[in-house]
């Protein structure tokens, strides 16, 4: 293909597709869908900020009143304070007053993909009840309606309707010209097919990902999305290669179709069958294989098992041994006195600690799979364009599986360090009771409101510009694979 | 009927109507032989563990009446045998509940919560596939009605030779509609017998409700049906045909539920869940403080007119777990009950965007006549916690009405354990659920008869 021809053929074909209507109605409607999936996606981002923030204004809003009230506290009172309900006390605190939240902000690039949020919150608060018997009960229960047809998101525009605007503008270039019988005249001339296809698909690949991946970027200006924190302009340029890849995929798809030469309408059919098997049917059969592949446990069985416990624990004098054994654990010394396993506070803490051994095995289980599922989404979404790139929009987003698996599981350590922090705190009150004030009747001996751990929040940016990358090197090769294979294809005319 | 049997007789030589039709009855078998197999299997676990919660509740050491309540139980959403074929609400609402004292506990453990990434792509039950395949058919089998023949010449031929327009187009999607009926119904009419048969059916009015579940999916197929016969009228060629048809089944399908789903963001934004659960906390808050708590058994004892406990006929701490919980069960009346209203107001608003498409407004009928709406869920919601107001209620009055003043705790045994009856929840009969729907079923209706009303000039101008 020599360049001096190239270049004119090229030139021609963009006057040619810039004069067509279809493509500026196609392109006008792609652009008002992007803008509209994007002020979607905004939406849903501020909703998640605002309820972080939320969250936030709780926990701060709980350390407040249990400092006021420790405050009216302080002084000898007549009002009986129970145990469980002393912000002076670490056990009254931690099971009353704490208001504790693990959190999943939204990424720079949220607005990109709602992916799995709308059905794993983003908000969870920290739980010490036994209600929890797993991390992923939190569930911001809303229209089921809405769920089940799918949220109008950047991602829907760009996976699903995105080929459908490259099929409608580029699946019957070439094609139309054999059903009109130009083709004939094309051939008379002394160029190759693999010439004019080139520069035919080459001019609305140009046109397209341009249009693309601009309509893109001001979607995401309209919407709101200024500057990034560093390091996400990387992923945000991996994307853009990724999308621009994606889009050459589908043009590659459309010259492969066309050098069929079964003309314009076979071609259209034969695209639009294609695009429903790969962007439909395929990832439908991938959440078939990863439900094989790594197959969730019974919920059911778990609520068993969580009841089993219970039952164990307030059957005879049970729950009297493991709060004995309990404290032998922790303080050898202690497990003497007997008044010690009857005091409510060190009864709940040997109870829930008993609870969470026991269920540790159903705990891992379902963080495994968890884990499991999103590494073979991860794997599979390889094999299909479409998925592809939803993954790499959904990991930038934040709002992929993986990073709610590992959000799951910092929560779950994150309530285990917040119980480890009070723990000592309350059984060395249990154990050496200080009197602080003769005739007050809260205890008076906590007030570390302060120093309770915050939840640490991890961020998304490696595993983001990673997949994007993933995802931008597997889309450009399979954009080369099927570009070749239709270049082979072109090698003569049929006439 | 001659015209209808020759016809008839056409589609059952062409090998595409063959090939389409193997591939969907497939399809629907896996999906719902899958499913109905799913169904089974949780249907087992939850009778077992139903049983297990009883023997345990009746079984449980003798207690405090208030341990009791907070020992609690579980209740499980009795499943509608129909679920096997559109499971609605049940995959995205939860199905368990925990009875426990003090909190109404929402649902949990939904099912799409373990499901990956790829089970939203939107065919993983058959009611998907019955609301994105069947169009796809339906438009494969109609394109090439009058296209095919115009293109071939034979419609000139036909017409020639003093054929109707009129006839031959009833006779044509006669015969279409009994193919797509015979392709879709019976395998439908099929696994929702055999989930009747072999799943718990009681309370559902499980046969009245296959029936008319079946019958709209019929209509929605008609109506996709008589997209793809305006395309072959209105396309020159076959070909044409088929990319109006593949562009309507787009269009309606797949883009306009989305912009449903975006519209009624915009016009009627979901309420939070969260929120509400903060506005309760924060209601709660002021009544459970000490001072609170003190202030009120003052007035208790006032109301009796004694100031020691003691003096009292009744159990102060009973007294004021009655209150308490009185206290809680109007906070929970206004603000849940305010959310579910919102949440059901929405959804039915979601029965007008099926102007948009067909499908959103099949959805909505599909899932009220499958017994797996958003009505039957909150009906469970508040079934479930009637029944542990219902013990708490009990269990505070044991309490309240065996005043222990000399210290000792109150022990409740086997008796009072046996004077809660097992949670027995009722499925929301099929009237309610017709009720429900009046909408969406005007609406796919209203399709049906406007399409037919564009069909009827086109008919009469057909051109060969």
């Amino acid at each position: 293909m020599s360049g001096w021809r190239f270049l004119p053929l090229l030139r021609i074909e963009l006057r040619l597709i810039l004069r067509e209507w279809l493509t500026w109605a196609v392109l006008a409607a792609l652009l008002a869908a992007l803008c509209l999936g994007a002020s979607t996606g905004a939406r849903r981002v501020a909703a998640e900020r605002a309820a972080i923030a939320q969250a936030v204004e709780d926990s701060a809003r709980s350390r407040r009143e249990a400092k006021e009230t420790a405050a009216r506290y302080a002084g000898p009172s007549g009002v009986k304070i129970n145990y469980w309900q002393d912000p002076t006390h670490a056990f009254g605190y931690m099971h009353y007053f704490l208001t504790a939240y693990a959190v999943k902000p939204p990424t720079p690039l949220a607005l990109l993909s709602a992916g799995q949020s709308e059905i794993q919150p983003s908000v969870m608060k920290t739980s010490f009840g036994f209600s929890t018997v797993f991390e992923d009960t939190a569930y911001d229960l809303t229209s089921s309606a809405a769920l089940r047809l799918g949220p109008f998101d950047l991602a829907f525009v760009l996976v699903y309707l995105v080929p459908l605007a490259v099929i409608a503008v580029a699946g019957t270039r070439l094609a139309a010209e054999q059903d009109t019988g130009i083709v004939r005249l094309i051939a008379a001339q002394p160029v190759s097919p693999r010439l004019v296809a080139g520069a035919k698909f080459g001019a609305a690949a140009l046109i397209l990902i341009v249009a693309v991946v601009g309509g893109t970027a001001l979607a995401l200006l309209l919407a709101g999305l200024r500057e990034l924190p560093p390091g996400w302009a990387t992923t945000l340029a991996f994307l853009a290669v990724a999308l621009g890849a994606y889009v050459g995929v589908w043009v590659a798809a459309c010259a492969l179709a066309v050098s069929l030469w079964r003309g314009a309408v076979a071609s259209l059919t034969i695209l639009v069958l294609a695009w429903a098997c790969l962007v439909v049917a395929v990832p439908a059969l991938f959440g078939l294989a990863v439900d094989a592949l790594a197959p969730p446990p019974s919920r059911i069985a778990a609520i068993d098992a969580s009841r089993q416990v219970q039952d164990a624990f307030y059957r005879g004098d049970e729950a009297a041994k493991v709060t004995g054994a309990w404290l032998v654990a922790r303080m050898p010394g202690a497990a003497v006195r007997p008044d010690l396993r009857e005091a409510p506070q060190i009864k709940r803490l040997a109870r829930d600690a008993f609870y969470d051994r026991t269920l540790a095995p159903y705990r891992a289980a379902m963080q495994a799979r968890a884990e499991g599922a999103a590494a073979w989404s991860a794997r599979l979404a390889l094999l299909s364009p479409a998925a592809t790139l939803a993954l790499a929009l959904e990991t930038a987003a934040g709002t992929d599986a993986g990073r709610h698996a590992a959000f799951l599981a910092e929560a779950s350590r994150y309530r285990q360090s917040v119980r480890a922090f009070f723990e000592p705190r309350i059984l060395s009150q249990e154990v050496r009771p200080a009197t602080v004030c003769a005739d007050c009747t809260a205890r008076l001996d906590f007030d570390a409101y302060d120093v309770v751990p915050d939840f640490p929040v991890a961020g998304a940016a490696n595993a983001a510009w990673r997949q994007a990358l993933w995802s931008a090197l597997g889309l450009c090769g399979l954009m080369l694979v099927l570009a070749g294979l239709a270049t082979r294809r072109f090698a003569g005319w049929s006439l | 009927m001659s015209r209808v049997g020759a016809e008839l007789r056409l589609l059952g030589r062409d090998a595409r109507v063959r090939w389409i039709g193997t591939v969907l009855v497939l399809l629907m078998a896996m999906t719902g032989l899958g499913a109905w197999q799913t169904a089974r299997q949780a249907g087992d676990e939850v009778s077992r563990v139903i049983a297990a919660e009883r023997t345990r509740w009746l079984g449980q050491d003798a207690k405090n009446p208030h341990s009791a309540d907070h020992y609690g139980l579980w209740v499980f959403r009795p499943s509608s045998p129909l679920a096997i074929l559109d499971p609605g609400t049940e995959p995205r609402t939860g199905r368990m509940v925990r009875i426990e004292a003090h909190l109404f506990n929402e649902a949990v453990y939904r099912a799409v919560q373990d499901a990956g990434p790829f089970n939203r792509a939107g065919l993983s039950d058959v009611s998907d596939i019955v609301g994105l395949v069947v169009p796809l058919v339906a438009l494969l089998l109609g394109f090439a009605a009058f296209a095919a023949d115009r293109e071939r010449g034979t419609l000139r031929l036909a017409l020639g030779n003093g054929a109707k327009p009129g006839p031959l187009f009833a006779a044509r999607f006669t015969a279409l509609t009994l193919v797509l009926l015979s392709l879709v119904c019976l395998p439908l009419l099929t696994l929702g017998s055999v989930a009747i048969a072999s799943l718990g059916t009681e309370g559902w009015q499980a046969w009245p409700r296959l029936f008319a579940w079946v019958a709209v999916q019929a209509v929605y197929g008609a109506i996709f049906l008589l997209v793809a016969m305006l395309a072959s009228l209105l396309a020159r060629t076959a070909r044409g045909a088929l990319t109006i048809s593949l562009a309507a089944w787009i269009a309606l399908c797949l883009v306009a539920p989305r912009l449903a789903t975006a519209g009624m963001e915009m016009v009627q934004p979901a309420p939070s869940y969260r929120e509400t659960r903060l506005r309760i906390e924060a209601d709660m808050r002021p009544h459970k403080s000490a001072e609170s708590n003190e202030t009120r058994a003052q007035e208790a004892l006032a109301r009796y007119g004694v100031s020691d406990p003691r003096e009292l006929p009744v159990d102060l701490r009973g007294l004021m777990m009655v209150e308490n919980d009185h206290h809680a069960f109007a906070v929970y009346d206004r603000e849940v009950g305010a959310f579910f209203a919102t949440l059901a107001a929405r959804e039915s608003a979601f029965g007008w965007a099926g102007l948009l498409s067909p499908r959103v407004a099949l959805q909505r009928v599909s899932e009220a006549l499958a017994g797996t709406d958003f009505a039957q869920h909150a009906h469970f919601v508040w079934s479930a916690e009637a029944y542990r107001r219902a013990i708490s209620e009990r269990m505070n009055a044991e309490i309240r009405d065996n005043p222990q003043h000399g210290g000792r705790p109150l022990l409740a045994g086997p008796d009072l354990w046996r004077a809660i009856p097992p949670f027995a929840a009722t499925p929301l009969p099929l009237s309610r659920s017709l009720g429900e729907i009046g909408v969406p079923t005007a609406i796919l209706s209203l399709w049906l008869v406007l399409l037919t009303a564009v069909s009827i000039p086109l008919i009469r101008r057909v051109a060969p």
